[in-house]
């Protein structure tokens, strides 16, 4: 008697070659998955608030930093990172650049309706016809990024490759200002726009953004450890490079021209500071977080965002930020004095985590 | 609704890529691959498009899951693949079909580009790779 022949054709060596080639690729599938870091066990500063923060904005992450301001004091966690390692902040950055607009007003060196030609070689290019005022609520018409073949490239390229989309120098980020149009839609937000802010402050005050930044908002304010660097070359041990959503790590944003608009670093020491100068109102060139315009359904100051009555009944005062490898969130409730700081080194929005940690901790009380 | 459509089009894309691997690499019908150049076009495009999708759209949670299951089905179009590799020629052209005095069809046989196709993978492959460690 016989054995019954199998129903298939294929022998059975063909199925083991098909089965270990497919385990084979789902080990390496395994290996590569997409995914971010998952924060480690271990936090400095306060436990309860590392706790929190870690489950609002969720373990998965490669580090995070926290600052809490009521007027009962300052909390601060760090997990994942030393105290004095610096983040980017994103454009948490364009907050700073608000802050500084304000302060320059004050002194009156420019006024919200100088126009950009009084400051920056531009030309008789649209640009030069767009007030301070305009690049701080995004209402001049500029688009978000410069629209040309080098930086469509280059935002491709960073897609691919998580390389550093910017790096532009000043003289580079005055022909882009010299090329763009005004057409874009009021309201739409341009970190062209804000680079351009930054580097006509800097003008007018007959130095660069980062030396009137250290010299008007960081150093008055003791933030030793905050400013934009300008090349990676300058970036050192205590500066963390982020990943991506996916978990690639992520080149540092770096460049003289996007400074102004998301090019700063700074840590939990120093933002826990910055925090305590926005809560009780002390922090130089404040009047920035006062609304200015709307901002679709709702208000911006000089950068700063307003939603009003989000907190329980009570303003909230905003900048978000994101970079390849960071998200951040900044949030002032004014009229509690209290601020909170979220700075993630994955690429994750903590916005509603920031928005949460405000209304567990009773901001509006 | 952009936010569902967009991994919706994506996951579309890459099922139609992988299933054409798979069913062009363990079809015996009329949609098996007739050459190695077909193999080596369906390698190269899965494992691009895996990778860019890994790059690019960074699915996470679930979608990672998925990912990872789609790398395993690449792997098992690739055993496809390689067992079929040696029954292979590099290049199949279809015969050439024209009309006779009559009005019949006649087929003519065409001659295979072996060299031709054999560095048109090589440069597919190369580009390919290419690809996939600037996505890493």
């Amino acid at each position: 008697m016989t054995a019954t022949p199998r129903s298939t054709s294929r022998p059975r060596r063909v199925w083991v070659i098909a089965a270990v080639s497919t385990a084979v690729a789902l080990a390496i599938g395994l290996a590569f998955r997409p995914g971010p870091s998952t924060l480690p066990p271990e936090a400095t500063g306060d436990a309860e608030l590392a706790a929190t923060v870690r489950e609002l904005a969720g373990p998965d992450r490669k580090a995070l930093l926290a600052v809490v301001v009521t007027p009962d004091g300052t909390r601060t966690a760090t997990i994942g990172a030393q105290p004095n390692t610096r983040f980017e902040i994103g454009s948490v950055s364009k907050a700073f650049t608000g802050l500084l607009l304000a302060d320059s007003i004050e002194r009156g060196e420019v006024t919200p309706d100088t126009r950009l030609g009084e400051l920056l070689e531009l030309g008789d290019a649209p640009a030069a016809d767009v007030t301070l005022a305009q690049l701080a609520t995004h209402t001049s018409g500029l688009p978000r990024l410069p629209i040309d073949l080098s930086t469509i490239l280059s935002s491709t390229w960073f897609a691919l490759t998580t390389a550093n989309p910017y790096g532009e120098d000043l003289d580079q980020l005055l022909e882009q200002a010299r090329s763009a149009s005004l057409d874009t839609p009021k309201g739409t937000y341009s970190n062209l726009g804000f680079e351009l802010l930054g580097a006509a402050l800097g003008s007018a005050a007959g130095t660069s953004y980062a030396d009137l930044l250290e010299e008007r908002i960081t150093g008055p304010m003791g933030l030793d450890s905050t400013s934009p660097v300008s090349d990676a070359a300058e970036l050192g041990d205590r500066d963390l490079l982020g990943e991506t959503a996916g978990g690639r790590t992520a080149a540092a944003w770096t460049g003289t021209a996007i400074g102004p608009a998301g090019g700063i670093r700074s840590d939990t020491e120093d933002l826990a500071r910055f925090a305590e100068r926005l809560a009780d109102g002390s922090a130089p060139g404040i009047e920035a977080l006062d609304p200015q315009a709307a901002f679709g359904d709702r208000e911006i100051g000089w950068a700063w965002i307003t939603d009003r009555k989000a907190i329980d009944g009570e303003d909230l005062v905003w900048h978000n930020g994101a970079t390849g490898g960071f998200a951040s969130f900044v949030g002032v409730v004014p009229a509690t004095g209290t601020t909170v700081v979220l700075v993630s080194a994955t690429q994750e929005s903590v916005d509603a985590a920031g928005v949460a940690l405000l209304e567990q901790i009773g901001a509006a009380r | 609704m952009i936010e569902i459509l967009i991994p919706a089009v994506v996951a579309l894309v890459v099922a139609w890529v992988l299933a054409l691997q798979v069913v062009h690499a363990w079809s015996t019908g009329r949609w098996a691959a007739t050459e190695r150049y077909r193999l080596v076009v369906d390698a190269v495009d899965s494992i691009v498009i895996l990778a860019l999708v890994r790059a690019l759209a960074a699915p996470v949670g679930v979608w990672s899951w998925a990912w990872v299951l789609a790398v395993a089905i690449v792997g098992f179009g690739l055993a496809g693949a390689a067992l079929r590799w040696n029954t292979l020629p590099w290049h199949a052209p279809k015969p050439k079909r024209t009309l006779d005095e009559h009005g019949a069809t006649v087929e003519t046989a065409v001659e295979p580009r072996t060299r031709g196709r054999q560095v048109l993978s090589g440069i597919y492959a190369v580009v390919g790779a290419a690809i996939v460690a600037l996505c890493w």
